[in-house]
């Protein structure tokens, strides 16, 4: 029983290990010959993520069988937060329940850790069709939900042919985004059919913040009254973390 | 698998019928469905426990943090659901109403059985560590996106122990029994000694209810007894040689020991251990597996304290050092049900109470005391010289008894005085829950102290439904400040109030609280001038110390 994957830097590691950790309080990564596999959703069932991390992400990646490997996230955040910018990061595990991190530069550091057993069974992914997509900059996008977090806890899309606009409204005010199409802001957007619908700014910026450290776009795509789904790549070489999010209902 | 929709569903029927019948029958055909892992789950959520009694686990989903989901999932303003709360007087009847207007929605909807209902529980009954509140609130909320309103009503009286629909935990054995063909007697008895329904239907169902018996580290109930008024009145009922106990006002406590581990259970069943660091230390020195049955009560140079000094140590969540000193306790034992492999239930009281005097108890535990008497004079002596010790009064045991767990039977036969009762008049009220909902049922009421009202105490139940009906009216007419909520009320009505003791409290403004006040009478006859003093509070308070320690 062999598991080994090793990246030269420990940066997207800290981007899964804080992404997956602003949703749950366990992981269970899916090693397979492929490469490394991770669905879950948060507690009160309201967002999902998705990360495929395929081998040709790694340095070096070895996996014989199928392997759950399932850790505390606390834990394994902890560790991760030891390692350098520019220690390689080798992540082993066996026979044994114990999972094992090694970093490297100049010398080599090991940590293990216990793997826990996982309670929870299997999680599908939501059937969805989508008629708006918008690809977003990233640090535009982050400052648009911050903007709107200054009035609401939440923040509604409207998309239509040629823009989108992000608007939140609460009893204390209202803030208004329009996005023009050509915009910097705005690398594409399709619109099939007018879309607009409204989802929790929590989430939003949780994830946002967590995700999008290591890229420069993401791509949006949602329906009217229908869930969002975020994409933000991670690195070169079609690794990807998606996002789920349920919209709220529309109060009359 | 049976979803819970069908179990709140079941539910609402048996609160549709008032046939005691009538809902055995509902419940016994919903029973009967069920399969080994959804029955006893079942069984406790329709005796409105998550869990068994004895295990530590906790889900702590009270009144507030529901209230908040439910406000935060329908983004309901102000005092929205407040208004809807007084409407129903009860949280799961509210949910049902308001939750069709849930903004908020899960991702997809999970079909919620009665087993991921326990899941759920059980995964936050486990968490711990930083944040675990916020996931705590996550699960639950994840509970109530998925449930239909009825579902997230059942949700709710579940998580507040209180299902409300004519239905108790006996009607629950009652329906184990006829599902599956046993006697009520039969399932009862396995029940109480196991205390926890949940496993008992398990037992039932498999035919195994020989294996219903006492085991170490599962607290069984506790047996009770009954009370007769006088000395004469116990002598006349068993005409023959018995024991007389003195009684002790403390926590009743089953000491649970095997190995290097000791358990200390409540009356409710509950893991009380940690309150009592030195006792457990004392109890490791006994060489023994055993099951003891028995009093903790603080006693200082071999004189009972008042039970609150009792109280004030059990609030801290671990004791200090210093109050350890400052409240020494003594364990007094007064059965064994249990020691080194064997059952000692079915034995006779005479002979677990030789096994007890042969134990080698170490300090902090020692035995209770007791007189064998044989006529009403001798039991009223032991009955004054227990009081005069500063004691509560007697139990009397018959010796040839079994320990029969969580009965109330003539075995056990107990001699107390009542105390006096006080007139107070009432200063404030609440309206009341459940069925007194919409009806103000719980009253403040005071003393009085040099042209001054103090409150000693709060109430809420010796009326009848008239009466609180009446008393509505009344405090309405003579409201001063609406809180809502509370009402704080010209005082004019005197209630004659029973109590079990007066304790010093910092909770009122007069010093000092009855415990479990009920209200004997409305005294329509007396007037605010004529109730009370706080200097008879005070005289009841030393009266009841009992012995002079300083003398």
């Amino acid at each position: 029983m062999v598991f080994v994957a090793k990246t030269k830097t420990p940066n997207e590691w800290k981007i899964v290990a804080q992404t997956i950790q602003s949703l749950v309080e366990e992981a269970s990564f899916e090693g397979t010959a492929e490469g490394i596999t991770f669905r879950a959703m948060d507690p009160s069932h309201v967002a999902l993520i998705d990360l495929t991390w395929p081998n040709a992400g790694f340095e070096k990646y070895d996996c014989d069988k199928q392997h759950k490997l399932t850790v505390r996230v606390e834990d394994f955040v902890k560790l991760l937060r030891r390692a350098g910018p520019k220690d390689s990061v080798t992540i082993q595990a066996g026979d044994d329940d114990m999972l094992t991190l090694k970093f490297q530069n100049g010398y080599k550091r090991e940590f293990q850790i216990h793997l826990i057993e996982s309670t929870y069974s299997p999680t599908p992914l939501p059937k969805l069709s989508f008629d708006s997509k918008m690809v977003l900059k990233e640090s535009a996008f982050e400052e648009i939900l911050n903007d709107v977090q200054t009035i609401s806890d939440h923040i509604t899309l409207e998309a239509t042919k040629d823009k989108i606009i992000f608007t939140g409204k609460s009893d204390s005010g209202s803030a208004s985004i329009p996005i023009e199409k050509g915009n910097d802001a705005l690398e594409s957007m399709e619109v099939g059919k007018e879309s607009k619908a409204t989802y929790s700014l929590q989430y939003l910026l949780n994830i946002v913040k967590a995700a999008g450290g290591a890229t420069e776009k993401v791509v949006c795509e949602y329906s009217s009254k229908m869930p969002l789904k975020m994409e933000f790549a991670l690195g070169e070489t079609g690794g990807r973390i998606n996002f789920y999010l349920a919209p709220r209902i529309e109060e009359k | 698998m049976a979803r819970f929709l069908e179990f709140a569903e079941v539910a609402d029927k048996v609160k549709a019928t008032s046939s005691k019948n009538e809902k055995v029958s509902l419940l016994s055909s919903f029973l009967i469905k069920l399969d080994d892992v959804e029955l006893p789950i079942a069984c406790r959520y329709f005796s409105a426990y998550l869990f068994p009694k004895w295990t530590e686990k906790e889900v702590f989903a009270g009144y507030s943090i529901l209230w908040n989901i439910v406000v935060e999932l329908c983004n309901m303003r102000g005092n929205e659901l407040g208004e809807v709360y007084r409407k129903y007087g009860d949280l799961g009847d509210v949910v049902q109403e308001v939750l069709v207007k849930r903004v908020v929605q899960s991702l997809f909807k999970r079909e919620l059985t009665i087993a991921e209902m326990d899941r759920t529980f059980d995964r936050i009954a486990r968490l711990g560590g930083k944040g675990s509140l916020d996931v705590r609130r996550d699960m639950l909320r994840g509970l109530f996106l998925d449930c239909s309103p009825i579902e997230a009503k059942y949700l709710v009286k579940i998580l507040l122990g209180e299902l409300r629909i004519g239905l108790v935990e006996g009607l629950v054995e009652e329906s184990i029994a006829k599902a599956f063909g046993k006697t009520l007697e039969e399932v009862r008895a396995a029940n109480l000694i196991l205390g926890d329904v949940g496993e008992t239907a398990s037992l039932v169902a498999k035919d195994e209810l020989d294996k219903a018996t006492i085991q170490i580290f599962r607290p069984t109930n506790f047996m009770l007894a009954e009370t007769l008024p006088t000395a004469s009145a116990i002598a006349d009922y068993y005409q023959k040689l018995v024991y007389a106990e003195q009684k002790y006002d403390g926590i009743r406590a089953e000491v649970h020991k095997h190995g290097s581990k000791v358990k200390i259970y409540s009356r409710r069943l509950e893991d009380i251990s940690w309150s009592f660091p030195d006792l457990v230390q004392a109890i490791l020195k006994i060489p023994h597996s055993m099951i003891l049955d028995g009093e903790i009560l603080p006693v200082k140079d071999d004189a009972p304290l008042p039970f609150q000094d009792l109280q004030r140590r059990i609030r801290k969540k671990v004791p200090t050092k210093d109050i350890m000193e400052e409240v020494p306790i003594v364990y007094k034992v007064f059965d064994i049900l249990y020691l080194n492999e064997e059952v000692m239930i079915e034995s006779p009281l005479s002979k677990r109470r030789k096994t007890l005097e042969s134990l080698k108890l170490p300090a902090k535990l020692s035995l209770s005391h007791i007189d064998t008497v044989k006529n009403a004079e001798e039991i009223q002596r032991a009955f004054e010289h227990s009081k005069e010790l500063g004691y509560e009064g007697l139990v009397v045991k018959d010796p040839t008894s079994p320990y029969w767990p969580g009965r109330r039977g003539k075995y056990w036969i107990k001699l107390k005085k009542e105390l006096e009762t006080l007139d107070v008049v009432i200063v404030a009220a609440e309206y009341g829950n459940g069925k007194r909902a919409g009806v103000i049922s719980d009253y403040t009421f005071a003393v009085k102290n040099n042209g001054e009202l103090k409150v000693v105490g709060k109430a809420y139940s010796g009326l009848t439904d008239q009466e609180i009906e009446y008393m509505t009216e009344r405090i309405k007419s003579l409201l001063i400040e609406d809180h809502g909520y509370r009402m704080i009320v010209r005082p004019e009505i005197v209630l004659e109030v029973a109590f079990d003791a007066i304790q010093k409290s910092d909770r009122h403004d007069s010093g000092y609280a009855l415990r479990f006040p009920r209200i004997k009478k409305i005294r329509h006859d007396k007037s605010a001038d004529e109730i009370d003093t706080l200097q008879r509070v005070k005289d009841i308070y030393n009266m009841q110390k009992g012995v002079k320690r300083d003398g």
